[in-house]
Formats: structure tokens, sequence, C-alpha cells
């Protein structure tokens, strides 16, 4: 039996996470062109926050759906509350500094996060109660378990929702405007500041339940998964057009089937001479790759410079 | 007068949209050639073909019989093309001196080694560059300024320190994109007497693109008119004037 | 005090008999510990110094900088030590390490210099990864790197047979490798300091300068700008590689784990929080970030002294502090501790 199919529904599956996560960045990118360096520890104490809540649940009288909603929902809350006041702290005082100062305030508020997790919840990694389903499909040959094809499921409907919240509602409309030129949306009646806030409420969410879906799917969670998870979707908000919404979709996919089609294939590829501990080279390889072919991301605009 | 800059059936678009359409004409040597039209007609797009920030959708743009199709930037302002910008582009975290300087870039050579060593030819060299910045900078009537970041200039010093930086890579087309946008009718003037100037001085071919239609009409020797992407006419201005077309398209009441 | 040329010379000699001093100071008054962390604060001048060269200069983001570091003290590791039995001259191999990285700089700045600055962000950052994680793993087919392990019983620096590890208590009291060391690292962090104002202050300098201040309007000045940026990038590499070689003699041990990304962040911050563009920013920034980390490791003692127990674990509460800091000096001082003259106004325009 060939992996491929194996391989590509995991690729997925880790791709609609990566997505997720992805979003947040290109949202925040593309309203004001700061990478959001926290990210990937609000992804991280979403999952943490959600894994908690469970644990705590765990053995109560609550149905499994309902603990696994209430931790959900827990670290939706929390997260928002933390993306909003990373922005009020650290961000906006900074709106008109050089452009690398509210880089390292993100530095330092995503080292802040990591210890303050490990400060909490210790070093050890934390595995998630047995709560889940454990059950799986045959697809051809290859495995899609119950936890995988809920992921793939929820990611799909957030996308879906989230895409035409951008393009239909006049939220959306109003963010848009934002992200072209906030003066002129200010000019407009629009108050950026209110667009700014909402963005985030919205991008930490996604990283909430981003954080929550990978720890599910893992069955694990830690103080430092943030690092290597907002890195993966940096690269995929890089890889799709960095501030494109749909380009954070389809580069979270691609990344995710890449490197685990990489993981799969790169042994045999070689000869053996790269194992699978090159996966994340051969992502990066892509990555690199692909930005030289179109360097503005596959669906980002070339904004030519007009003098 | 000799040919010094030719435009042949030059066409760009950007996606879907046609800017210019088989525009062509010639600039002499040694004249002040004027470009006008109304907002959105091309002429900035122009402009930027000319100097290489754009590419050239179809035809051929030659400089001195070089064509200049495909040259980045810097490669054109070496052929003896430079510019100014539309909406100023100074290097604002930088002293009016060393804007200038920068300008000089062309026509210097030092490299890594001679910065580090700092031998008597880069000694030299730096110098030199030193005096005719200075002396630029008087003649553009800035020398007050040397020493002050760009960015405090005051705007009319500002247009004037760009056409200084331009001039320092002694060009023999200079082009200049609005020099007089955003001036009271008196710096325009005092503006117009600095270009006649520069063009006696360094025996300068212009090009002048300006919405102030007075302006080009006393400055110019030739002009060209462009009106959504297509090229209206070129003839002297007492000509444009009177062109049908000129007067019913955009010039309206105005003369 | 007025700035005559006496008063000039006066507080230079003092300076420079406070460096000469400092390590004596330290050893004797804070621990031999302490003058390790002056070493490595050096050593992450230099870093910051040639990073500052890409960043604060030609203004390109690079957030792998780390790799060429990596590169260079690879290089001295695997020509100075029993891995393969080799045991090259020190000034063949420093020079070799400084190319090498420079070389690779080169390599990898040509095809993403065209890149625009958050793109060439995360390419670089790519580069620093994927370089690592070679090193973590080049000990199968061929054991090159000795793969997570890392390569240990590296050669001391050493010049004829002066090596700079071995005290040499007997000639002068306290004078112990790593007081040796910290004269060493000085006097190549001074040159760095030296080169590094010696370019700012020259064409190169201002053809950088234009590039990072507005790409178009430099090009339109005449300056080729991928050759420009790659120069800065090699540049920027070189010093990289030449602290590496440093770093390695100096450990006598290195592994992948001492390259990661976040070390990459951390010279970034010492640039940024310094004062990006201005030398002596750069090395404050430098010296303040690998200090302050250290000197919280302090706190714990002080509290045993102070309360008879730890009350709250430093090593805890360290990096914390250190993030919180980070913050709080952002926003009191955007553009840097001390920072230059011409980047006051960078990049704020930028996204009109």
């Amino acid at each position: 039996m060939d992996i491929f199919l194996q391989q590509l529904i995991n690729g997925l599956v880790l791709g609609s996470v990566y997505a997720l996560i992805a979003l947040g960045y290109t949202m925040v990118y593309g309203i004001l062109g700061l990478i959001n360096f926290a990210h990937g520890e609000i992804t991280m104490i979403g999952a943490m926050l959600a894994l908690a809540v469970i644990t705590h649940l765990t053995g109560s009288a609550l149905p499994i759906p309902v603990i696994l909603l209430a931790g959900l929902l827990t670290a939706i809350a929390g997260c928002s509350a933390l993306g909003l006041l990373i922005e009020r702290i650290a961000y906006r005082p900074l709106r008109h500094a050089p452009r690398l100062a509210p880089l390292i305030t993100a530095i330092g508020v995503s080292i802040i996060l990591q210890n303050l997790a490990m400060l909490i919840w210790g070093r050890q990694y934390i595995s998630f109660p047995p709560l889940l389903p454990q059950g799986w499909i045959d697809v051809a040959g290859a495995r899609l378990t119950d936890v995988q094809l809920i992921i793939l499921i929820t990611s799909a409907l957030l996308m879906l929702i989230l895409d035409s919240l951008v393009r239909r509602t006049p939220l959306g409309r109003a963010m848009r405007a934002t992200a072209q030129s906030p003066r002129l949306a200010g000019l407009m009646g629009i108050d950026a500041n209110r667009i700014i806030a909402v963005t985030f409420v919205i991008g930490s969410s996604l990283a909430a339940i981003g954080g929550f879906l990978v720890s599910a799917y893992y069955g694990l969670a830690h103080y430092y998964m943030g690092f290597l998870l907002g890195l993966k979707a940096f690269s995929a908000a890089v890889l799709g057009g960095i501030g494109n919404i749909r380009g954070a979709m389809l580069g979270g996919l691609l990344l995710g089937i890449i490197e685990s089609l990489g993981a799969g294939y790169i042994g045999p590829l070689t000869h053996g001479l790269f194992g699978s501990n090159y996966q994340d080279v051969f992502a990066f390889f892509v990555l690199i790759a692909i930005l030289i072919i179109r360097p503005a991301g596959l669906l980002g605009e070339s904004t030519a410079d007009r003098a | 007068m000799t040919e010094l800059l030719k435009i042949n059936q030059v066409s760009k678009s950007f996606g879907g949209v046609q800017a210019l359409t088989n525009v062509s004409f010639s600039i002499q040597s040694g004249e002040i050639f004027g470009l006008i039209g109304p907002n959105g007609a091309g002429k900035t797009t122009l402009f930027n073909l000319i100097t290489g920030v754009l590419p050239v959708s179809a035809g051929h743009i030659t400089f001195n019989q070089c064509p200049l199709q495909n040259l980045p930037p810097h490669k054109i302002l070496r052929l003896g093309i430079a510019r100014t910008f539309q909406n100023i582009r100074l290097f604002s975290g930088m002293t009016a001196l060393e804007n200038v300087m920068v300008g000089m870039h062309s026509r210097t050579h030092a490299g890594i080694l001679g910065a580090i060593l700092r031998n008597a030819g880069t000694r030299r060299e730096e110098t030199h560059s030193k005096a005719q910045a200075h002396h630029l900078l008087t003649l553009v009537g800035i020398s007050r300024h040397s020493n002050t970041l760009a960015a405090n200039l005051p705007y009319g010093d500002q247009r004037r320190l760009e056409i200084a930086r331009a001039l320092a890579s002694q060009p023999r087309l200079l082009a200049l994109d609005e020099p007089a946008a955003g001036m009271n009718p008196s710096e325009r003037d005092s503006l117009r007497e600095l270009m006649h100037a520069l063009h006696q001085e360094f025996n300068l071919t212009l090009l002048v693109i300006e919405h102030d239609v007075q302006f080009m009409m006393q400055l110019c020797h030739r002009m060209a008119v462009l009106d959504f992407g297509e090229l209206v006419t070129v003839d002297t201005p007492d000509k444009v004037r009177h062109h049908p077309r000129v007067i019913q398209a955009w010039l309206g009441g105005d003369t | 005090m007025t700035r005559t040329p006496k008063n000039v010379r006066l507080s230079y000699s003092a300076l420079a008999i406070t460096l000469l001093a400092l390590p004596f100071v330290l050893q004797f008054g804070l621990g031999r510990g302490w003058v390790r962390i002056i070493d490595l604060a050096l050593l992450y001048s230099m870093l910051a110094l040639g990073l500052n060269i890409v960043v604060g200069y030609a203004g390109l983001l690079d957030l792998g900088y780390i790799a060429f570091y990596a590169m260079g003290a690879y290089v001295y590791a695997l020509l100075n030590s029993p891995q393969f039995g080799l045991h090259w001259p020190v000034w063949v191999v420093l020079p070799l390490g400084a190319a090498c990285a420079g070389l690779f700089g080169v390599l990898l700045g040509t095809p993403t210099l065209r890149l625009r600055g958050d793109y060439l962000a995360i390419v670089t950052l790519g580069f620093g990864e994927i370089i690592r994680i070679f090193l973590n793993n080049l000990n199968e087919p061929i054991n090159i790197t000795n793969g997570p392990q890392g390569i240990s019983l590296i050669d001391p620096i050493h010049i004829g047979t002066f090596s700079f590890s071995h005290n040499h208590t007997q000639w002068l009291p306290g004078l112990t490798g790593p007081v040796q060391y910290y004269y060493l690292f000085l006097a190549i962090t001074l040159l760095i300091m030296w080169v590094a104002l010696r370019l700012q202050h020259s064409r190169v300098g201002r053809a950088w300068a234009a590039i990072r201040e507005d790409e178009l309007a430099a090009a339109a000045s005449g300056i080729a700008l991928r050759n420009y940026k790659l120069l800065a990038f090699a540049m920027g590499a070189t010093f990289g590689g030449l602290a590496g070689g440093l770093f390695a003699g100096f450990q006598g041990f290195v592994s992948p784990e001492s390259f990661n990304l976040m070390e990459s962040v951390m010279i970034l911050c010492m640039i940024v929080l310094g004062g990006m563009g201005n030398v002596f920013g750069v090395v404050l920034g430098a010296l303040i970030l690998t200090a302050f980390p250290e000197a919280l490791r302090m706190i714990g003692q002080w509290q045993l002294n102070q309360f008879g127990r730890v009350v709250v674990d430093p090593n805890n509460f360290r990096m914390l502090l250190f993030g919180m800091a980070l913050v709080v000096m952002m926003l009191l001082r955007p553009a840097g501790l001390w920072p230059s003259r011409r980047h006051h106004r960078e990049y704020a325009g930028e996204r009109s």
C-alpha cells in the first residue's frame, strides 16, 4: 500500500491547523504591517487553557462534548483577552515608531508568555484527557481518524465563515478599507482602533481553536509548542502571500501537505541518505524556492512601487 | 541639434488598463522639453518607463542611440538620465550634503577596501565629492542647509535638493517630475530661473512634467501633450496653445 | 567638561585604563564567572556589529544571522579537534571560517535579496533553521558534525605555544584563561567597530543608507541595489563567521543547540535595543542583553543572603523579567538607547 494517500490526509489535517493560525498572522499584518511574533504563543496559551479546563472537568458528571466545549470557549475567551491586551500594551503605543520596535516588543511578549506558561503549567508535557473518540474511517486503504475528521470539518467551516465575513459584511469591508489605508478609512468614519481590536480578537480566537485542535491531534501540549507552530504558520502566511486571507489558507494547507509528503518520501527519494528528520528542511526549502519564483507569495499582489 | 532621447511606439499597460498607447516623439539635445496633460494622462508612467522604474510593454526607447528597455534604473542613470520624483523621494535621515554625495555615486569609485583603508585615492575622491556637493548645493541655492537633515528642510528646498542630487550624477538629460508642485507663484518664478540657469550652465537637456500650463509655456522650447495615454501633439508652446484639441480637451477657459 | 584636545586625550586614556583593568576588577571583585560573561558579551558585540551592517546600515531584516556564526564555529571545530584529528593553525582556520560564512552569505543572498523586507526575514529565518537541522543530522550516513552531541575537545585559540585557555598566573596574578580571551576579544571587537565606523562614513556606507531609506531613489541615484545588498550580507556574514570561530576556540565545545533561532532574535534585539545603525549603541545593547540575564541569576544568591532562603526561584523568573524588560525598554525608547542620528525617522513614513 502506498503511503501517499495517508501522508496526504495527515498533511491536510496538519495544514488546516497551520492555516487557522496563519490567518491570525496575515490579518494583523494586513492591517498593521506588523509581524505579530507573539501569535504562536497565543496559540500555545489557547491549548494550555483548554487543557486545564478539560482536565479539571474530566470525571465530573458533565457530558464529554460539554467538557470539550467549555475548554474551547475558555481558550477562545482567554486568548481574545490576551490578544487585546498585547495589542494595547505592546503594539498600539508603537504604531508610529521605527518599524522594528514593535517587532522587539512582540518578541518580548512571546518570551513573557512562554515563561509565564512554564511557571503556571510546568516544564513537562501535559496530556489530553482520554475523552476523544478513538474511531477511524477507511479511505481507500488510508486511515482517517475521527479526530482528524473533526479537525478538517472545524477548520473548513471556520475558514468559510471568516472568508464570507471579510468579503460580505460591513465589518469585513471596514477591515479591508483599514488594511488599504488606515488614514482614509478613518476619514470615512471607520474607527481604526476598533477594527484593529476586532482583528486581534478574531485572530486570537482562531489561534485558540488551532491550539486546541493541535493538542487534541497530538494528545499533548507543552509550554514550548507555540514557537514551532508559530514559525510554521508564519511561513504558511508568507507562502500564500502575507496580508492575503485566502493566501494564508492555501499556504497553510500546502505547507502541511509538503511537510507530510516530504517526511514520507524524503528517505526513499534520497536512497536513505536523508531521513524524515529532514522534514523541516524540506518544508523550508520549498518555502524559499516558491518565494524566489513568486516573490510576493502565491496569492500576494506584487506591489510594484509607483513613483 | 541632435536627437538625444527617442520614444518610439511605446505602450504600457497595467493588467488590463492601458496607460500609454503608441506614444512616439523625440527630444533634441539641449532643449527644454515639456510633458503636459491632465491627471492620469500617463505622464509619470512615461517617466518611469524612461528611467527604468517600470518595464515597457511594447515599443522602444533609445537614448543617444542606446536602447533603454530592460535596463535597471542605475544603469540608465549611468548612461546620463537623472530624475526627480513627483512626491519628493529624498533620503530623509541624511543631511543635504550626504544626499548630494549619494547622487555622485555613479561618478565615484571607492569600494569596500578603500572605505576601510581610507587610502590616499579614497581620501582625495571623498574631498572632491564633498567640494562638488557643496558647489551643487550653492548652485541650487541651499548651501546654508548643507548639514541639515533632508527631512527638516522646508518643502521648496527639498525640491531643490532633489534637483541637486540628480545633477550630481552629471546627467545629459535631467527629468523633472512636477518640480513646481505645491509652490507659490514667487517660488515658481525662482524655480524657473534656476532651471534656465542650469540649462545654460551644464548645457543640459531638460524633460519636465508640470500641471501649471503658464509655467510650462514660459519654460519650454517644445512640449508634448498627452491625454488618456495617447499623444495629442508635439509642438512649440505657441502652437500647442492654439491646438484645437488642447483647447477643447482641457485648457478650456484657461487661456 | 569642554572638548579641548587635552580633555579628549584624558577621557580616552581613562577609557583605555578602565577597559584594561576591567577583567581584573571583575575577577577579584565579582568572581571569575563574570569575566567569562564579559567574554561572551564581547563575542555578542561582534555578532551584533556584523548584523548591524545588514540590518542597521542596509536595512535588510535578517532573522537567520546565527547560521553564519554556526558556520564559523563548525569550521573551526572540525579543523581543530579530534573529530577528524585535524589541528590546523588558528590563523588559517579563523579566516577560513569567516570566508566560508561570507561565501554562504552571497550564495543565500543572490536569489533572495530581491524579496521585500518581511519576506527576506522569513527566508533568512528558514535558512538559519536549515543550517541548524543539517548540523543536527549530519552524523549519518557519514559522521561529519557528530549530530546533537556536538563537537568537544576543540583546541583552544593559540598562537605558537601560547594558548589563550591556559592560565599564566605565574606571569601576572589573575592572568587566567578568560582574562586572556578578554583582551583578544576586546582587540577584535575594537577592530570590527573601527571597520564598521569607516564603512559607515564612506561611499559604500552612504549607498547602504540610501538603500535603507528609499530603494527606488537609491537606484535612481545610480546605486546597483543587488550588489550593495549582497555586499552588506557578505560583510555581516564574514564578521559572524569570525565570531563563530572565536567562540568555538573559547568554549572548546560546539553543538547545534547554541545556534537556534532565539539566538538570531537575541542579536537583533541587541541592535534594536541599543540603537540601530549606531556602532556604540549596538555594542551597548550587546553588553546589556548579555549581562542582564546573568545579573538576574544573582538575585537568587541575593535572596539567600537577605532572607536566608530563596523566596522566588530566579531561574524561572529570569527570562520572564527579561521579556518584560524588552517590552518596557522599547516602549520608553522606541529608537533604542543610543540611536543613530540617521535612524530617527526610519521607516516612520513607510506605510503612507
